[in-house]
């Protein structure tokens, strides 16, 4: 994945089959005869301006298919409830630091919850689909809200021929054999966090007391992963570089018979433990890399291989998802604080920087359209000289905000693996696409 | 687009789908989405979009042939033997089936033959040459039949739809109006597959080549189906065209079935169902027999006549934004200004409900009157909607910072004095045959009207003006004939109550009242308090304050209601027009 010249117009790559150009511009990608090759080598090499014009003469020049021009005031989407700002879990990494956000630890009231949901369902039409999902701190610390908002959605839901999906995020400690029922009847995607097997889970994720979380974690999640039908059970990896061998984790999980299995690099703690430096992010590359390639090959021989990171890449290489942010973060998805704030996602929850409105009355317009013009991907550098910036969006608003960029080699290098995994497996299994399409 | 071009094109390959769609965009334009074979009708009855035997008439690279039938009432001195499957040109140069650059025997060989100066192409070019036969894996079927009797293209196109896209392809081509021997030739290649991996039809075929042949006599196999589908361009309904005559009239206005009747002067209405129309609609095999006399419909409308497109003359730009501005500032007044003669003219005739209508010695002249006040309120609503649209260009280019002299958009619900753009003067007049006229002549589509919206779009094409307001003059230029023909219509419709004496029987008595008169006053008060609301609601949709707006056009509409009551009791009781403005 060494390229001598970059170009911010087209990217090219090698598969099995022979050469091939991404072009960024509509997340387009086309096989290329061998001879033609090292003409895009050599435009490459020359500049942005010769790459223009080979585009042209290929007939691959267009219309922007993204602009200038940033969202305004599009419908909301999806929330998250902050229902437990409290976690009964002492992560050393945690964004919501221990579950409170740096606050007074509490629970959501209904009254918030309720106007939450309504104001959810109200911004939807008839047909359309939104999404609740429910955050901590530890969600389940507030069991009962959880329930009663799911079941006051569903209804709402109802009423007004509006599809609703759910999910939550989880440490695992409080689930019982009642949540499995609860999760399954309303179809639940649940995601567990897990930072490895055994030791290095506890290591990084003990309980407040100190003691290790695994054991218990997995003794409430085997009933939840017996039972999915509905639901669909996700285990979610943060990586620090204390848990950066993930290749045998992903496996072990994948064998436990998780729905889906997804990794995400530790980029901006709080308190700056455990963040990724460099060549940790170039050690996890590898791992990714490692991973990826299990996925190829037992996908190539037909069998189920749920490491999300790719399956999610694929699908959105399939299509040529090109968007102008990383995430629907200020744009459809908020993340409700407690008090009923409205924040641009569950990170930025109680963070002045991102808060865009509150539940009572709605959004800021002003100041929320003011961040999606703020955050277009167009505004970000150096996103405007990558070839990623359409497949990436310009990268986690969070992460950026208080870390800077400090991934862009570590994306960029797993998307170059994807768009070779992507034609691979095209080539081999085209059903994949089937499937993932419907 | 160079030979190093269309060789670069073809060598690059869709592969994702937003490439695929891109390509698609590029590539097929003129063959519509619908040609697409997984397209096809709800995906029941594939084929039916599109006549699928063009897609045969190139089964040959290099060649285009037509699939030719045999007359059924031949003319005298016609040429015998033309059915069968005719050779009409080469057409290789832009196949993709044969790239100069083929190292592949069979693709070299037909590049030759079919070179302007290679002997193929000099020998087809005369005569009249045909398919004599197909061969593939050793098997031959010939165009003719035992007896020495050419193939119906019916039977012809069978064998060549059973071909199979792999393995060679040997064909004979022989010229049959030459004396024996006849000059013959035999080339060997593949057969053209239609579409490629990507589900893209062949670029061999030309935008269009898809769709040309498709008739009507094709679309009776919709209801062979059984699916009661009608391909997008068939009219359910139609209104019938019949010119000039007077008890016709009420014709303009009825919705027919269009398949009921072959009898093109039928007014019975469409029924709400297919099972009550069904037994007025001609069948299948009647479509087949008699489907040039169903006519063309063009915006809903039978085209009885020569149907005359309208003039599109290029507008001439306005000179500078000032010049602009003005004239939209002044045909917003204008248009809520002909509004009024439009409603003043409504108010000027008759409540079909009322009792002398009803007694009246004209049997339909109720129904007439309905249909009559009907169109005009229509035509009326159509200006309100330009108002509206006048001053969202408006609101528009100030938001655009189109800003000359200071100018800043303020609403327009003014009236206009007289109309300069026409060189006409405002009136407020029943709606006599004399004023009829005048409506027809002002809404006339090569008229002074169409004429300013025109330039109106010709200006505002240039990008340095924003895009919606281009739109939205686009919109209006475009709405076509829709007022004229609607005034047209009445005229039809009131023809039938001449007025020998001056009187007109669809006519109220109504005098223009004075601006000063008590009895008009509610009605001048509700009309000042709608323009109010109207003007509210047009700042605050400036300001995107969308929530307001709604409010004060939900005003304007309750107020509307209040000020129509008010006029119609105005001129039903007191015979008193509402005096709009005074002269």
């Amino acid at each position: 994945m060494t390229e001598a010249a970059h170009s911010s117009l087209v990217h090219a790559f090698d598969s099995q089959r022979g050469r091939h150009i991404l072009v960024p511009d509509g997340s387009r990608i086309y096989d290329l005869a061998s001879e033609l090759a090292l003409e895009v080598d050599t435009a490459v090499s020359a500049g942005e301006d010769a790459v223009a014009r080979l585009l042209e003469r290929y007939g691959l020049a267009s219309s922007p298919y993204i602009d200038d021009v940033p969202l305004q005031d599009p419908p909301i989407r999806a929330l998250s409830l902050a229902v437990a700002q409290k976690c009964n879990l002492g992560c050393a990494y945690c964004y919501a630091q221990g579950g409170d956000f740096g606050g007074v630890p509490r629970n959501m009231s209904w009254p918030i919850a309720r106007a939450a949901i309504e104001r959810l369902i109200d911004a939807a039409e008839p047909g359309q689909r939104v999404n609740l999902a429910f955050l901590g701190g530890e969600p389940l610390v507030n069991r009962a809200l959880v329930r009663d908002a799911t079941a006051f959605a569903a209804d709402q839901a109802k009423a007004r021929d509006i599809r609703v999906g759910f999910s939550i995020t989880t440490n695992g400690t409080l689930l019982s054999a009642e949540d499995a029922s609860f999760f399954e009847e309303y179809g639940f995607a649940v995601t567990v966090s897990l930072d490895g097997v055994g030791d290095t889970h506890d290591r990084l994720r003990p309980f407040r007391g100190g003691d290790g979380s695994y054991a218990r974690i997995m003794a409430r999640v085997k009933p939840l992963l017996d039972r999915q039908q509905r639901m669909q059970v996700s285990a979610r990896v943060t990586v620090t570089p204390l848990n950066i061998q993930l290749q045998d984790m992903l496996d072990e999980f994948v064998a436990t018979g998780f729905h889906s299995v997804g990794f995400s690099p530790m980029l901006s703690a709080p308190m700056g433990r455990l963040e990724l430096n460099q060549p940790d992010l170039m050690t996890m590359l590898e791992e990714m890399i490692g991973c990826a390639r299990k996925f190829e090959s037992e996908t190539v021989a037909g069998r189920r291989y749920p490491f999300s990171n790719m399956t999610e890449a694929l699908r959105q290489i399939h299509r040529g998802i090109h968007r102008p942010y990383s995430c629907g973060a200020g744009a459809g998805y908020f993340g409700v604080s407690a008090e009923g704030g409205l924040f641009a996602c569950h990170r930025f929850v109680d963070d002045e920087n991102g808060r865009l409105g509150d539940v009572k009355d709605g959004l800021q317009r002003d100041k929320r359209n003011a961040w999606l013009a703020e955050r277009h991907v167009h505004r970000q550098e150096p996103c405007s000289k990558c070839w990623a910036r359409y497949l990436c969006g310009g990268g986690c608003h969070h992460e950026v905000i208080y870390r800077g960029r400090p991934a862009c080699d570590f994306i960029r290098g797993w998307l170059h693996h994807c768009l070779i995994t992507y034609v691979n497996v095209m080539e081999q299994r085209p059903d994949f696409f089937s499937a993932e399409r419907s | 687009m160079s030979d190093n071009e269309i060789s670069a094109r073809n060598k690059i390959f869709p592969r994702n789908l937003t490439a695929r769609s891109n390509s698609a965009l590029e590539r097929v334009v003129g063959n519509p989405a619908n040609t697409r074979l997984e397209s096809g009708v709800a995906n029941c009855f594939p084929g039916l979009e599109f006549d699928v035997r063009t897609l045969d008439n190139r089964f040959f690279p290099g060649l285009l042939f037509r699939f030719v039938t045999k007359p059924l009432y031949p003319e005298e001195g016609t040429i015998p033997n033309q059915q069968g499957v005719r050779l009409l040109y080469i057409d290789y140069l832009n196949d993709p089936m044969l790239p100069e650059t083929s190292e592949l025997s069979w693709v070299k060989k037909l590049l030759t033959d079919y070179d302007a100066n290679g002997k193929l192409a000099q020998a087809v070019s005369k005569g009249r040459w045909y398919l004599d036969w197909i061969e593939q894996d050793g098997k031959r079927l010939s165009m003719t039949d035992p007896q020495g009797n050419y193939y119906s293209c019916e039977i012809a196109w069978r064998f060549i739809r059973g071909l199979s896209p792999e393995g060679e392809l040997r064909i004979g081509l022989i010229r049959r109006d030459a004396l024996d021997p006849k000059p013959y030739y035999e080339l060997v290649g593949e057969r053209r597959r239609y579409v490629n991996a990507a589900g893209l039809y062949d670029l061999a075929y030309r935008p269009g080549e898809l769709t040309e042949s498709m008739c009507n006599p094709w679309s009776h196999d919709f209801r062979d189906c059984a699916c009661h589908y009608w391909a997008s361009n068939h009219p359910d309904v139609v209104i019938r065209d019949v010119p000039g005559s007077v008890e016709q009239a009420g014709a303009a206005t009825v919705y027919v079935d269009w398949l009921s009747v072959v009898d093109r002067t039928s007014t019975i209405p469409a029924a709400g169902t297919i099972a009550q129309n069904r037994l007025f609609q001609i069948d299948h095999y009647e479509i087949n027999q008699k489907w040039e006399k169903l006519p063309f419909v063009l915006e809903g409308r039978e085209i009885g006549r020569e149907y005359r497109p309208r003039q599109e003359e290029p507008g001439q730009p306005y000179g500078s934004d000032q010049e602009l501005i003005d004239e939209l500032s002044e045909l917003a007044r204008m248009e809520l200004t002909l509004a009024l003669e439009y409603l003043y003219a409504l108010l000027s005739l008759r409540d079909p409900k009322s009792a002398e209508v009803r007694n009246a010695k004209w049997p339909g002249l109720a129904a007439d009157l309905k249909v009559v006040r009907d169109f005009i309120l229509l035509v009326a609503v159509g200006e309100m909607a330009h108002l509206r649209w006048a001053n969202e260009m408006l609101w528009e280019l100030d938001r655009a910072n189109i800003r000359p002299n200071g100018w800043r958009y303020s609403p327009i619900v003014e009236l206009a004095k007289n109309y300069p753009t026409l060189r006409l003067e405002r009136r407020l007049e029943p709606l006599n045959p004399k004023t009829l006229d005048r409506f027809i002549d002002l809404e006339r589509p090569s008229g002074e009207i169409t004429r300013a919206y025109s330039r109106c779009v010709a200006t505002l094409r240039n990008t340095k003006y924003p895009v919606a307001a281009y739109e939205l003059a686009l919109r209006i230029d475009g709405e076509g004939t829709d007022h004229y023909e609607r005034f047209l219509g009445i005229k039809r419709i009131l023809q039938a109550y001449g007025g020998g004496s001056g009187s007109f029987p669809y006519l109220r008595k109504v005098i223009r009242g004075r601006r000063d008169q008590t009895e008009c006053e509610r009605a001048l008060e509700l009309f000042e308090e709608l323009r109010g609301h109207l003007g509210k609601a047009y700042a605050h949709a400036a300001e995107r304050n969308s929530k307001l707006e709604r409010s004060c056009i939900d005003a304007a509409r309750r107020t509307m209601l209040m000020f129509r009551d008010e006029a119609e009791d105005l001129a039903e009781v007191r015979g008193i027009g509402v005096p709009f403005w005074d002269d």
